[in-house]
């Protein structure tokens, strides 16, 4: 899963299971955490991301390197709109990945520090739960049966919220 | 219907097969129904223990990914939540404790509270500090929108007289509990919102009054003659201004400027704003009383409401948004009612306005990129618009027609967000009033909403007070029993599981059932009653 253009520097991101991926600077700078330790010199080979799979990580600089492509906003104003719109239409395609993949890569881009994926993925899982009752989310949400409310709890927070689900 | 398995029984799951990382028993979903499958045992629909448990592998699905909801940090969930709507993060709420306890303290309820209704009403701080347990933002706002569904209830109704001429103007100042009103007879009049009675009129003004405004520090009304005048708050006056004394220097002021009568005032935190027929809105410094700027419109002013750094105005049949720091027309929308648009009226955030027009319409508009943009328009009424008047989530508006009607835009404002994309202009068939109240007879000229009241004064010079508050009172009342019923409920039930639980082993089924229910599981199987019980649940 290595990819290669000309000249410009590369960077090598290693992921949990040991597989490794080469991008290029540009892309890799798209995470502040990533951007900081090139600016601190201390990614001069190999960058280990102890806590983030091949799968999440593959996800991650797919959404990245599209991005790096991409104009940015604030660069000028007069930006296409095509380009624009070819980028949400990637961002609603992207975000089309099971939930805890999802999760997975959000937390990853909160580790990495992506503040537009951290976003996407945040509104991903809020519109998975708008208009779901408790029972769906908590099935969408893989909530373990450790952590549900007792009864008690339960009959509590649905009293408190009563109002919300009429 | 539940699946089960018991702890014991190894599950083999061919399926999924990605991760090789370990299978959690507990993360067991049953795929087709809602329930969490229990893994200490096993029962089938009948009752009967299943012994070989061997759950085809389509009919659950495994989790085997190690990241659930809960391990994300509190930060994230909350970064989700924010994209939730009060409704919905109520419903999280239900989930689990963790989400519970992150979305009942969330910071956005008191935006949420906030843009609708700006900021709650202070306590005196001498009441305050007896009652130390103070409201979360989150039960502020439930109880709000919960006192908001109050205008669909009971009423009672309350007549003041004292006005000789048809009521032209009245300004709702909850805060201090105080109404004012004027009109034809050019007197203004101060009245108790709760009790109704009338505290202050001032001395005929000379010309007829159309409009009044008031915050806690000034109390401005405009005259026909084309004057603002005014009466400055009086440190320690039980209802801040004295409007019955005879002219004080001090207190009282009087602007001349304006060429023709005055429609609309207006305050803001540093400025007055005029409006008048002679076509112009004037901008006032509040200190200085100097004129600061002159807004030139194209046609008679009939209407205007500051917010922020914008004033929305209306006159003849256009309505104008001009911007208040270098006093520049930001947009005009033309034509917008057949016949002049009379009223106006803005939500609290300022982005959505409301106008009120002599063809009967109601139009309803979103500022958005300092453009309006129309979002809907309503028909009630047979006759002129002449007052709006909105308070989250209704809009109220008064009519030559004698009617009042009540519009509750929560759905609508949905709509927006969800589509707020692309938000076409003939989506216009929206929800007909909630409610219409009849006045008593003649055109009804002005209107207010606020405290669970709805005032509106009219041509036959009396004002009239629907008041909401018993109807609050009572849901309150019917909801607090509720919840003493439903906790001593709660305590007998836990009474008869500790009692259960010391007594005798003869009736093993249901001990299981109950401490189930208490959540402590302790392996033995339990009954059909108690799942029931706990479905229900």
């Amino acid at each position: 899963m290595s990819t290669s253009s000309s000249s410009s520097k590369k960077i090598v991101l290693k992921s949990a299971d040991n597989e490794t991926f080469e991008i290029d600077e540009i892309v890799a700078l798209e995470s502040q955490a990533i951007k900081n330790m090139i600016e601190d010199e201390c990614a001069d080979n190999v960058i280990p991301l102890g806590n983030i799979d091949s799968k999440t990580l593959s996800k991650i600089i797919e959404y990245c390197k599209k991005h790096a492509e991409s104009p940015k906003k604030d660069d000028n104003a007069d930006i296409d709109e095509k380009a624009v719109e070819d980028l949400k239409s990637f961002d609603a395609e992207f975000a089309k990945v099971d939930m805890p993949l999802i999760q997975d890569i959000l937390m990853a881009a909160n580790f990495l520090n992506i503040d537009n994926l951290i976003g996407l993925m945040c509104r991903t899982i809020a519109d998975r739960i708008k208009g779901k009752t408790p029972e769906e989310i908590r099935k969408i949400l893989n909530i373990n049966k450790n952590d549900l409310l007792s009864p008690e709890q339960e009959a509590k927070a649905r009293e408190e919220n009563s109002w919300a689900f009429d | 219907m539940a699946f089960e398995c018991k702890t014991s029984t190894k599950i083999i799951v061919s399926k999924n097969s990605e991760d090789t990382a370990q299978v959690n028993l507990n993360h067991i979903v049953s795929s087709g129904k809602s329930l969490l499958i229990d893994s200490e045992s096993v029962i089938t629909e009948s009752g009967k223990p299943r012994q070989s448990a061997k759950l085809p592998a389509d009919e659950c699905l495994l989790n085997d990914h190690k990241t659930v909801i809960s391990d994300l940090p509190p930060a994230l969930i909350s970064e989700i939540f924010n994209c939730l709507d009060p409704k919905e993060l109520g419903v999280v709420s239900c989930v689990s404790p963790s989400l519970y306890r992150i979305a009942s303290d969330h910071y956005v309820w008191k935006k949420f509270y906030c843009e609708r209704w700006g900021l709650p009403i202070a306590v005196p701080i001498s009441l305050n500090a007896e009652c130390s347990d103070e409201k979360s933002w989150k039960e502020l706002f439930v109880e709000r929108e919960y006192r908001s569904k109050t205008f669909m209830g009971r009423y009672s109704i309350d007549t003041l007289y004292g006005h000789t001429e048809p009521v032209r103007t009245l300004f709702l100042l909850p805060s201090r509990k105080l109404i004012i009103t004027s009109g034809y007879d050019s007197v203004v009049r101060m009245w108790d919102m709760e009790d109704g009675m009338s505290i202050a009129s001032s001395r005929p003004l000379g010309c007829t009054i159309r409009a009044v405004a008031a915050d806690s520090k000034l109390l401005i009304a405009g005259g026909s003659d084309g004057f603002i005048h005014g009466w400055r708050a009086e440190d320690g006056h039980p209802h801040l201004f004295d409007i019955k004394g005879p002219q004080n220097q001090n207190t009282e002021f009087r602007l001349w400027e304006h060429q023709g009568p005055i429609t609309c005032v207006g305050l803001d935190l540093t400025r007055i704003y005029s409006g008048s027929w002679d076509m112009t809105i004037r901008v006032w410094d509040r200190l200085t009383l100097k004129c600061l700027n002159v807004l030139m419109h194209n046609d008679w002013v009939w209407s205007l409401v500051p917010h922020d750094s914008t004033v929305v105005s209306t006159s003849g049949s256009d309505v104008y948004v001009w911007e208040t720091k270098s006093f520049s027309l930001v947009d005009v929308v033309k034509d917008n009612h057949v016949g002049n648009a009379y009223s106006l009226a803005r939500s609290h955030t300022g982005s959505f306005v409301f106008t009120g027009g002599e063809d009967g319409a109601i139009h309803m508009f979103e500022i958005r990129c300092n453009s309006l943009h129309q979002v809907a328009t309503w028909g009630p009424h047979s006759g002129p618009v002449y007052s709006l008047s909105f308070e989250f989530p209704w809009l109220v508006s008064a009519s030559s027609d004698g009617k009042l009607s009540l519009i509750d835009v929560r759905k609508l404002l949905k709509n927006i967000q969800r589509s707020s994309a692309k938000l076409n202009r003939n989506s216009k068939n929206v929800e007909p009033p909630q409610r219409m109240l009849h006045g008593s007879g003649g055109s009804l000229f002005c209107v207010g909403i606020g405290a669970d009241r709805v005032i509106c004064g009219g041509e036959e010079g009396t004002v009239r007070i629907w008041n909401f508050s018993q109807a609050f009172e009572m849901a309150k009342r019917v909801s607090a029993l509720k919840a003493l019923r439903y906790e001593n409920r709660m305590r007998r039930r836990k009474l008869q599981n500790e009692m259960d639980s010391k007594g005798s082993r003869a009736d093993q089924c249901l001990v299981a059932a109950k401490s189930q229910m208490s959540g402590e599981r302790n392996g033995v199987w339990y009954n059909k009653r108690g799942l029931a019980r706990k479905v229900k649940g």
